[in-house]
């Protein structure tokens, strides 16, 4: 049986996956997506099935599909928590996040609250834990080949969505939340790489089993001109159990900006790799260093004629690196269980980057809560 | 490392500098004054990157710089460490403006650094590896819109010139510097060799007083924010930390 499934606003940084990979899995079948064309290109929904419906607004397409079983709010940050707030009074019991619910922590213990009474199964995207790559890492680390981790090392370096692909992306209010100054020194306003990529600080947990102690972040110049929201930062913190991480989560791996815009896809690099998640777990006998997008085949072509990687990303399904996701997504609804990326777990990676925002706004090492509400 | 020191005077002396010189723990000396030694500063790739970004200057402005070291468990990770805060100082031209660091005794040293002109810095170095392994190493420059880095795509540990496979063996013996064939010398006593060289002809690349003094100031405020657990500032001129 496959579950009635809907896409709402279609403008995230990984829609196209889902728009193009869900139609084609077994366990969902998509009925409806609704769009946002001031925050994403149309060209996004070029490769939907010709029987699901495009809808202007959420409300129309619950009005339209009110037997719905799946929600993937795949919007801009800033739309996530009315959404899904709009789908739980609607009695949507399957709700399937992108990885920031929101920086607002009033707004995500209410999230939280809401999804826990009406018995809903909500999971982050944070498709990294399901990456082989970080699975084998995290393998090594347990089986102990290194000894005891002392510190993490790792990069979530990418390219920058252009604000005429995704507006949203590079826009202070709809990405982070709100319009706040970075910082003194910087004419920038919070909602940009960090913002962008949090897996580095779900995965500096996963790989210690253990919590964010103290941070400590700082921002660089912009790497391009004219954006609003920080595109270099560095972080070092302390987990509670001793290791050391270094996280560089900057968009420093540069692009051309190619006009007509058509894709977010092969032939606009700048430096040849669009994505790099590098780790390097330093031990006591040793170290493990692992490339997480390693595979790929390389090419010089139209239209720049630079060379560049193409990452090979998951088969089958066509929804790439966030196919294991779904396929953990739709098992838990057939149990009703709980995720194991679900809101409690990630509200610690949203405070952890709030935490890095403090650190560059005071210049001071921040520690983080002992508890959060929900927090488990 | 540990250098051959004898073999490298024999090699100075085969090249044709007669001059008097001799080695002393952290340089050599010559004409009666103390020269300190830092030969990472001959090394190709790090000279290479240096060419490129102030001689011909490819980079637009320096935004963040980044260094990874991991090396052999028998080195000395300060030592490292001061290599590693004179490496980008002298790459970026500019002089670090404070610090944030951690350390997990002598085995690893993780610092956040900014300069004096803005420039983001990170310095991860760990003492971890065999003896036997090929130190791993990576520098990177990013600027606007473009960037420098002593690494390919894709290449995690350090990809060498020549490999030999042999079908009863299952790691190949591998070699990068050419500088090999010419003197006998290994990599790291190259690196030497060159630098005494240079500190024999003009000493075009040999550290000022001032960079070793900014050097000494930086590893200090390093030793203070792992001790405090706060960012702290480099003192300028000389003081009571060196």
């Amino acid at each position: 049986m496959a579950y009635k499934t809907a896409i709402f606003s279609s403008t995230s940084v990984h829609a196209a996956q889902y728009l193009k990979g869900i139609p084609a899995h077994e366990k969902y079948d998509l009925v409806a997506v609704s769009f946002v064309p001031e925050d994403r290109s149309a060209t996004i929904l070029e490769t939907l099935p010709a029987d699901v419906k495009v809808y202007a607004s959420d409300r129309e397409l619950l009005d339209a599909h009110p037997d719905l079983d799946v929600a993937i709010l795949a919007g801009g940050n800033y739309q996530t928590y009315d959404q899904f707030m709009l789908c739980a009074e609607r009695g949507i019991k399957n709700i399937f996040l992108m990885k920031i619910p929101t920086f607002n922590m009033e707004h995500y213990t209410e999230m939280q609250r809401v999804a826990e009474e009406k018995g809903i199964v909500v999971q982050i995207e944070l498709e990294m834990r399901f990456d082989s790559t970080v699975r084998r890492v995290k393998q090594m680390i347990d089986e102990g080949k290194i000894g005891k981790v002392l510190s993490i090392q790792m990069t979530n370096t990418t390219v920058c969505l252009q604000p005429d692909l995704a507006a949203w992306v590079t826009d202070p209010a709809k990405s982070y939340g709100e319009r706040i100054k970075l910082c003194e020194e910087l004419d920038l306003y919070r909602g940009g790489c960090m913002t962008d990529h949090p897996h580095c600080f779900d995965l500096a947990r996963h790989f210690t089993g253990s919590e964010f102690d103290t941070v400590y972040a700082d921002a660089s110049e912009n790497f391009r001109d004219g954006r609003e929201v920080e595109e270099g930062v560095f972080v070092l913190a302390k987990i509670k159990n001793g290791v050391t991480v270094s996280i560089d989560p900057s968009y420093s791996r540069h692009e051309y900006y190619l006009s007509p815009r058509v894709s977010a896809g092969p032939g606009w690099e700048g430096y040849p790799k669009r994505v790099e998640v590098n780790l390097a777990v330093i031990g006591e006998t040793g170290c493990i260093l692992a490339d997480c997008f390693h595979s790929g085949v390389y090419h010089t072509g139209l239209p720049n004629h630079t060379f560049a990687v193409q990452y090979i990303g998951s088969a089958g399904s066509g929804t790439g690196h966030c196919a294991p996701a779904l396929d953990s997504f739709a098992l838990c609804i057939e149990n009703r269980s709980l995720p194991t990326i679900n809101l409690s777990l990630h509200r610690k990676n949203i405070e952890a980057i709030n935490a890095c925002y403090e650190s560059i706004a005071t210049g001071n090492v921040v520690k983080l809560p002992e508890t959060s509400p929900f927090s488990k | 490392m540990t250098v051959n020191k004898a073999l490298i005077k024999e090699s100075v002396e085969q090249a044709g500098f007669a001059a008097s010189w001799d080695f002393t723990e952290n340089g050599i000396r010559l004409d009666g004054k103390e020269y300190e030694l830092t030969p990472w500063r001959f090394h190709l790739r790090l000279a290479e990157i240096r060419k490129l970004a102030l001689d011909q200057q490819v980079l637009r402005k320096n935004c963040s710089y980044k260094s990874q070291i991991v090396t052999h468990c028998s080195e000395n990770i300060s030592d490292v460490l001061y290599a590693e805060v004179d490496v980008c100082q002298w790459l970026l031209d500019d002089k670090i403006k404070y610090v944030y660091g951690f350390s997990h005794g002598d085995k690893t040293i993780s610092v956040m650094a900014k300069t004096q002109s803005g420039i983001l810095c990170q310095l991860e170095i760990a003492a971890t590896l065999n003896d036997q392994t090929t130190p791993i190493t990576r520098h990177e420059i990013v600027g606007k819109e473009d960037m420098i880095c002593d690494r390919s795509i894709n290449e995690q540990v350090p990809v060498e010139a020549v490999y030999a496979f042999r079908d009863d063996e299952k790691y190949p013996e591998a070699m990068t510097d050419t500088n090999l064939f010419t003197l006998g010398l290994a990599v790291e006593e190259n690196q030497v060799f060159d630098n005494v060289i240079d500190l024999l002809i003009h000493r075009k690349n040999a550290v000022s007083e001032q960079e070793k003094t900014q050097n000494h100031n930086v590893i200090c405020a390093i030793r203070e924010s792992i001790r405090s657990g706060k960012r702290v500032y480099v003192k300028e001129g000389v003081n009571d930390g060196i």
